[in-house]
Order: C-alpha cells, then sequence, then structure tokens
C-alpha cells in the first residue's frame, strides 16, 4: 500500500507506524516498480536516510514530539546539498549541488526526507520526460506510455509510491501535466508565493515550484512548508491566502462551446470532462456559469515566444566556462560553442527560437507583441475569475501518450500544455485533480484555475467533488 | 521558406546563441516549423472585449505623458573623474546625492 502524507502522519501519531518503517515500505515500493519506470536519476544513500528515520523514532519515544521523516522525491533541477543537480542534462552531469534550494531548506528543518532527485526533460523543456539526456522515463501505470513533462520523474515516483510526494516545477504545465498523465494531484502555486531561489531557472518570469501528491490533503500539507517571502528571491513575496472556508453556493466557470474549447481533445478526455459536468448537475449548491474560454488557447503561442526567450537567456550562463562539462579547444569561443552543443536537441530549439525572438529586427514583431497579449490575457483572467469561484478545464488534451509518438514533432508536443500555459503567463494557481473514465486504463486530469493567492481554496474547493477524483494503487 | 533560406537563418541564430547544431537541415526545419506556428500571434485576433480594454488600458499607459528628467547641475562634478591616493576613482557626484 502507498502511503499518503496525511496517513503517514496519523499512524505515526498514533504510534502505529515509525519512520523506519515508513521509509522500508517506501523502498519496498522503488525496488518493486523503479527498474520499470525509471523515474529516479539518482538516490539518497539508503544507510543515511534509515539512519535519519532512526534517530527521529528515538527522539520520538523520548520527548514524544519529533519530526516524521516524510521521504519524498525533488525534481533534478532544485538543488539539494550534496546530491547531484543535473536538470536533465549532460551539461551539468556530475555536478552536485552546494546548498540547499530555500525551500528545501525549509522543508529539511520540518524533517522531511529527501529520498532521491527525479528525471525530467533537459531544463524542464517538454512534456514527456523523453528528452532527459540520460533515460526516458516509463508511466507506472503503462510502460509503454510517457509520463508527462517535464517533472516526469516526480509524477511516476508518486504515481507508483516510490515517495509519499514530490516536488516538481512548472512554467508551463510541468507539474500539472504528468499529474494528469499518472493519476496524482498536483498544485501550481500562485507566481510569487513560492521561493525559486536553488531552482534551475527557465523562464524566470514563469517558473514555480509546486507539490505533486496522493491527495488533497497532502497538497495544504506541503504548500504551508513551501510558501513564504524568500529575501534570496525577490520574486517572492508574503501573500496573504484566500480563506480555505467553501463558499455557501459554489460557481464554477466551464466553457460555452465545448465543442470549439476542447477542439483536439481525445476520446477519453471528452468524456471525461462531460462526465463531470455531469456530476457537478447532481450537486446541490454547485451551479456552472458559461464564460468564453477561447482566448486560454491563445496562450500557447505567446507562451512559446515567451518561455524560449527567458530560457534563451537564462541558459547563456552554461557556456563552459562557469558551471558544468567544458569541452577542451585553444579558441574561448569554441569552448563556448562545443561546451553548448552537449545539450539536446529541444534545448538547442528553444534556445535558437528564443535567440531569434530576441534578435535585432524580430523583438518587436515577437517578443514585443507577445509580452503585450500577456498582459491582455491577465487582464481577461482576472475578468473571468470575477464571474466564478474557479475556472474548470481539463489538464491536459489527452490521455499519456505513448512513447516516441510526438517526440520529433514539437508542435504536436507543444499542444499538449494546451490548457496548461496560461496560468504560468497570468501567474494564477492552478490544481489538477486525477479521474479515470471506464473507457480507458489511463487517467486524465480536471483542473482548477483560481485567483491569485486562491492556493489553498482551490484545494478546499476540489474536496467537494473528491468523489469524482480517484488515486489507483499501481500493482504490476 | 526555402530550405537554403532556413538554413541561412539557422546559421545567423547559431551564431548569436554561440551554439553549434548537428543536424543542421534537420534543426532548420524545426526552428521555422515553431516560428511559423509562433508566428500566429502576429496576426492574433482578440474578440473579447475584456481583452481590447485591457489592451487599451495597456496602451493609454504607456502613452502617459512621460515628465522631462530635469538635470541637476549641483549634483555633476566637472572634474570628475577624480582619482584618490591609490588610482581608484572617487564618485563624488555620487556621494553628493546621496547627501
Amino acid at each position: 500500500m502507498s502511503w499518503t502524507i496525511k496517513s503517514a502522519q496519523e499512524a505515526i501519531e498514533k504510534g502505529e507506524l515509525t519512520s523506519v518503517d515508513l521509509l522500508k515500505d517506501v523502498y519496498k515500493r522503488v525496488d518493486a516498480y523503479e527498474a520499470n519506470s525509471q523515474a529516479y536519476l539518482s538516490l539518497e544513500d539508503r544507510d543515511v536516510l534509515l539512519k535519519q528515520a532512526a534517530t527521529f523514532d528515538e527522539q520520538r519515544q523520548k520527548t514524544g514530539k519529533a519530526p516524521h521523516g516524510f521521504p519524498i522525491a525533488i525534481k533534478d533541477n532544485i538543488a539539494v546539498k550534496g546530491l547531484s543537480l543535473t536538470a536533465g542534462s549532460k551539461v551539468l552531469e556530475n555536478f552536485v549541488a552546494p546548498y540547499d534550494a530555500t525551500i528545501i531548506k525549509r522543508l529539511r528543518q520540518a524533517g522531511f526526507l529527501f529520498i532521491g532527485k527525479a528525471n525530467l526533460d533537459e531544463w524542464a523543456f517538454g512534456s514527456s520526460t523523453e528528452h532527459s539526456a540520460y533515460h526516458v522515463t516509463k508511466n507506472p501505470i503503462d510502460l509503454e506510455c510517457v509520463p508527462g513533462g517535464s517533472s516526469g520523474g516526480s509524477g511516476a515516483v508518486v504515481s507508483y509510491g516510490g515517495a509519499l510526494a514530490a516536488l516538481g516545477s512548472d512554467t508551463g504545465g510541468s507539474i500539472r501535466l504528468p499529474a494528469s498523465y499518472c493519476g496524482i494531484y498536483a498544485l501550481k502555486p500562485t507566481y510569487g508565493s513560492v521561493s525559486r531561489f536553488g531552482l534551475i531557472a527557465f523562464g524566470s518570469s514563469l517558473d514555480q515550484i509546486g507539490p505533486m501528491t496522493r491527495s488533497l490533503d497532502d497538497l495544504s500539507i506541503l504548500l504551508k512548508e513551501l510558501h513564504g517571502k524568500d529575501p534570496y528571491d525577490e520574486t517572492s513575496r508574503a501573500f496573504q491566502f484566500e480563506s480555505e472556508q467553501v463558499p455557501d453556493e459554489i460557481v464554477l466557470g466551464v466553457p460555452n462551446n465545448l465543442d470549439g474549447f476542447l477542439d483536439g481533445c481525445d476520446e477519453v478526455v471528452l468524456r471525461g470532462y462531460q462526465d463531470f459536468l455531469k456530476f457537478v448537475g447532481t450537486l446541490p449548491k454547485v451551479k456552472t456559469v458559461e464564460l468564453d474560454l477561447k482566448p486560454l488557447t491563445y496562450a500557447l503561442p505567446i507562451y512559446y515566444i515567451i518561455a524560449p526567450a527567458e530560457a534563451s537567456s537564462n541558459l547563456s550562463r552554461y557556456d563552459g566556462i562557469r558551471y558544468g562539462q567544458r569541452v577542451k579547444d585553444a579558441s574561448l569561443d569554441n569552448i563556448y560553442r562545443k561546451s553548448r552543443a552537449l545539450m539536446g536537441d529541444e534545448a538547442k530549439l528553444r534556445i535558437l527560437v528564443g535567440t531569434f525572438a530576441l534578435s535585432a529586427g524580430y523583438q518587436e514583431a515577437y517578443y514585443g507583441h507577445a509580452t503585450k497579449l500577456r498582459n491582455q490575457l491577465r487582464g481577461w483572467m482576472g475578468n473571468q475569475l470575477d464571474q466564478c469561484h474557479a475556472i474548470v478545464i481539463p489538464t491536459a488534451n489527452t490521455k499519456a501518450f505513448k512513447i516516441g509518438e510526438k517526440k520529433h514533432d514539437p508542435i504536436a508536443m507543444y499542444k499538449s500544455d494546451t490548457y496548461t500555459v496560461a496560468v504560468n503567463l497570468t501567474g494564477n494557481p492552478a490544481l489538477s485533480c486525477p479521474h479515470y473514465t471506464t473507457h480507458s486504463h489511463l487517467p486524465m486530469g480536471i483542473q482548477f484555475l483560481g485567483k491569485h493567492g486562491q492556493d489553498y481554496a482551490l484545494c478546499s474547493l476540489a474536496r467537494v467533488f473528491s468523489d469524482f477524483f480517484e488515486v489507483r494503487e499501481v500493482t504490476s | 521558406m526555402k530550405t537554403e533560406e532556413m538554413k541561412d537563418m539557422l546559421a545567423k541564430v547559431e551564431n548569436l546563441a554561440r551554439m553549434e547544431v548537428a543536424d543542421k537541415e534537420l534543426m532548420a526545419k524545426r526552428l521555422h516549423a515553431v516560428l511559423d506556428y509562433v508566428g500566429q500571434l502576429k496576426a492574433l485576433d482578440i474578440p473579447s472585449p475584456e481583452l481590447e480594454d485591457a489592451h487599451r488600458m495597456t496602451i493609454e499607459d504607456s502613452q502617459q505623458e512621460i515628465q522631462p528628467f530635469e538635470r541637476d547641475e549641483q549634483i555633476i562634478d566637472k572634474n570628475y573623474p577624480q582619482r584618490d591616493e591609490n588610482g581608484v576613482v572617487v564618485p563624488k557626484f555620487v556621494k553628493k546625492a546621496i547627501s
């Protein structure tokens, strides 16, 4: 059985479980499923963690109070002191993080154990984890399918129970998409509510670290540890989060034109979303308001200008001089070129797109225009969310697809992010909840988009519909 | 765009990005496909009145009259730069501005 943070917490507090036994249970799952799924890039030394868990148990026995020692996985673009930090790239092969990211420091103080670093698309560029420079992670629910991306390792680990929860980073849907494909929960927090210090930057105005879990309660538990202003991240701030109290009457914003809005969705997603609307119709005190959500789909081309532009700037530091691998050459210029050539094709493509969009003569037409549209989208999103408590749409337009199906077609791959990128551009929080239709063994995600600061409120709201959501145990 | 034009464009961007690409033809095609896709935003029609209002606001904001910067001769040292005994530039105007 896979533990959740809450169930493990209750069992430990009742004296029915020790931190060591919890960790051993998690290792049993790792031993059973990791070889097939290949979700981790590296694992912390087991003896070190078992010793730490034993210390917590001893402390609990003596004083009645000690950290629980919840084992969690961390995406390998977040710095954990002493562990590898590759960002899925050959450029940072063998690089060891010299310090803890702020959120890691907070979780360490709260007694969380970092079981390992989870696989990802190189620099978090991708929607399938096929672009990792190390190996392809497989979806534990169906090993022929991708786990989503870029936090696919984190999604797979939580799905098969190889950690109680995981942290991922979400620049355009990178935690919600794997949550949707792997049948778990994930929340992209409001931009600025979680420190990015210690996260390898992709798109600085878009990136946000968020939790991936097996329950809604676990999301709230982790969020409370993650949230907060950090002096090391000037974009972070202390938020006044909206009340977790569920309103007497819930109003959900839904698309007014299902056919137009859901174009390109596969059968499972269409049916699952329609089933959700039917389910909502059976609940008293929940009503829907139809909104013209077409502009949400405009976000994709805007995103694929702004994100590569920021990425090309952020990744200019990986030049072979300051970080990671250096290819030897007599000429400095060749050192740059050859060291940067170690990056994979998708990383190169995005850097080239970003460089083009920022180059003289094209900047205003591409980046400048995308920035204006982004502002418009932000205003539009605020207006839509004034009419409801949350907008509810599918997380992804398809269920998990087969490995290799989209790898060589960048546009098809980018379209996986159609419903996720808008909130990264606008900074709003978004929650993905898992659902299984009767038509497929693969899950889909239902996504709740909320106003800035509604991170906890979204979790409370989703609990109203919890009968519709399901996390299944991986058994084979 | 013809293959040769695509390759030319790739070569220019490769140079700007200080990065080498092995399969130039394939990368040129992909780059062109992505730019073609994102290029739709140049003609993106946003029918929503809310979006138009938001856009109007940003234009109005950007058109607000910019106050001319008043040059304060007091804080500019005509003899700048002066150096101390160690040859380090003494930024006198900065000190005056702060005080």
